[in-house]
């Protein structure tokens, strides 16, 4: 085990260290929470930080890890957990304190398979009211004045700061991948079904996924690896066999892979700098070796964009129809404007946009699969000012046909904020998506971290 | 028939079945403004005029797209 300070370890390595009996999980849960205190007072990412409770479950696992028995792969490792999925025994408030305030006695399925692989759970983090788009008051940590992203405001930027090594998060539309990309950390939203959505507040039924933020590639397949698996109490999970993950966790690849460079429509809506970063990334990795070429997408993306918006607000105001008919005048601006232009959309249009993306995800699965990955930016630029959590136009159509994408920090922006890069896989190709991630990661990784100036 | 194997998409808007294919945003922006006043009020609809504006531009868009006759919606996208 390194020097480096126990807050900074990588989930993998803190993980390998408690099994081998290097470190104990109190240890590192006290560094974590010590590192809580000192910065997030700035960042604001915790609702609630579980002390007690994390401290109780960090000594039962060192208990357990010193008589040989280690529950799985994330034996003694603090998770963060957004605040619209159940943990058992906190409230559960969806960043909306007047509304949601229940003590859930069950953990969602999610959770619960973090804890069954000895995860232990620190705490929940903010995220957007009801995971819609006005902003959570959580800080991006590279810079107060910036937006994290959202609606997984604290997940981005809890592991960003170095106060935990992984969080769990949700994407409707674009609330990974891009949140991900404005902390300058690693992003990952499976597949659809691939991980199951029960006991997460919903947003959007049909677009709602579970997601994951970590430090590196690596830690976000391990944490995929827990995760994945058919639920049959969830209507969408996919009863298909988990991903083959180990060779992604274990080594990077030594194959170069195969991508595909994608321009319109999104090129031209990336602010310049954007655009350069990515053509740069691009040539550096055909420069390594990696077989670049640039990819068309089908004709019906743009109207997808357009689907996945028209989804969205059904839905939604479909979920909140009940609450809002009780208490309208208490929603933030921007969810009750969704609520109330939902409730005025015609079903066939909702119909239509529900066969729009249908037929995209078969437009796109041939292209898909001729790929390990294809490249695009994760946003439109570096993180916004925080009036807004920015444009999920970048991560929209990949949420609408559930394909698989991972968001990379790759390099700083002119301003000093990461910049980064949005690959995109087959659907429940995670592995063959990752593996191309990994060697993307280790090709042109950014190391940089959030100024301490800027976290005290 | 497999899905999307052998399709023809109709590219006469008119003629898909689509529903209102060839209305324009701004008439989706007068329906909704319509039916934004008769749920919430008059202030409330004027309120929500920037968001009944981009809602009617993707509805046009969404209205708009060719889409061959047997692509059923995706809902839950399990297994394809």
């Amino acid at each position: 085990m390194s020097d480096a300070p126990l807050h900074t370890l990588a989930l993998a390595d803190a993980a390998e260290a408690i099994r081998s009996g290097r470190l104990s999980s109190v240890a590192l849960v006290e560094a974590c929470l010590r590192r809580i205190d000192a910065v997030d007072r700035a960042v604001q990412a915790w609702v609630t930080a579980d002390r007690g409770g994390a401290l109780e479950a960090a000594a039962q696992f060192d208990v357990e890890a010193r008589q040989g028995r280690i529950r799985g792969p994330l034996h003694g490792v603090p998770v963060g957990v957004k605040d619209i999925f159940h943990v058992r025994g906190l409230k559960t408030m969806a960043g909306a304190r007047g509304f949601a305030d229940s003590v859930p006695a069950e953990d969602a399925a999610s959770v619960a398979r973090l804890r069954a692989a000895g995860a232990v759970i620190l705490g929940k983090l903010h995220t957007t009211e009801f995971a819609w788009a006005d902003p959570a008051v959580t800080r991006n940590p590279w810079h107060p004045e910036r937006t994290p992203g959202g609606s997984s405001a604290g997940s981005a930027a809890a592991v960003a700061a170095r106060m935990v090594p992984a969080a769990l998060g949700s994407q409707t539309v674009g609330s990974v991948l891009r949140p991900a990309a404005f902390c300058g950390v690693v992003g990952l939203k499976p597949t659809y079904g691939r991980i199951s959505r029960r006991g997460v507040l919903p947003l959007a039924w049909s677009l709602d996924h579970v997601g994951i933020f970590a430090r590196s590639v690596r830690d976000a397949a391990l944490v995929l690896s827990v995760l994945a698996g058919h639920d049959p109490a969830d209507p969408g999970s996919v009863a298909i066999p988990p991903p083959e993950l180990g060779s992604v966790i274990a080594a990077v690849p030594v194959r170069p892979p195969r991508l595909g460079l994608i321009g319109a429509p999104f090129r031209e809506r990336a602010a310049p700098e954007m655009r350069a970063h990515v053509e740069t990334v691009a040539q550096t990795l055909a420069a390594r070796g990696a077989a670049v070429e640039p990819v068309r997408l089908p004709a019906l993306v743009p109207a997808l964009l357009s689907a996945v918006q028209v989804i969205l607000r059904s839905e939604a105001a479909t979920y909140h129809a009940e609450l809002y008919r009780q208490r309208a005048g208490e929603y933030r601006p921007k969810i009750r404007a969704g609520i109330e232009t939902g409730m005025c959309i015609p079903a066939p249009l909702y119909l239509k946009a529900q066969r729009i993306r249908r037929q995209v995800r078969l437009e796109m699965r041939p292209l898909l699969e001729a790929f390990d990955a294809l490249l695009m930016p994760p946003a439109a630029g570096p993180a916004p000012d925080p009036t807004t959590t920015g444009d999920p136009t970048f991560n929209a159509p990949w949420s609408g046909i559930g394909a698989p994408a991972v968001s990379l920090p790759i390099g700083l922006a002119a301003d000093g904020l990461p910049l980064g890069v949005q690959l995109l896989g087959a659907p429940f190709a995670e592995p063959r998506l990752l593996a191309a991630a990994r060697w993307v990661e280790a090709t042109v990784s950014l190391s940089a971290t959030p100024p301490e100036t800027v976290l005290v | 028939m497999p899905e999307g194997a052998s399709t023809t998409v109709r590219r006469n808007a008119d003629s898909s079945g689509d529903p209102m294919p060839d209305v324009s945003p701004e008439v989706f922006r007068s329906a909704l403004t319509a039916e934004a006043r008769r749920r919430f009020g008059d202030e409330r609809a004027e309120a929500l005029a920037p968001d009944l504006e981009t809602l009617a531009a993707d509805l046009a868009r969404v209205a708009a797209a060719p889409l061959p006759d047997d692509t059923e919606p995706g809902f839950f996208l399990v297994s394809e």
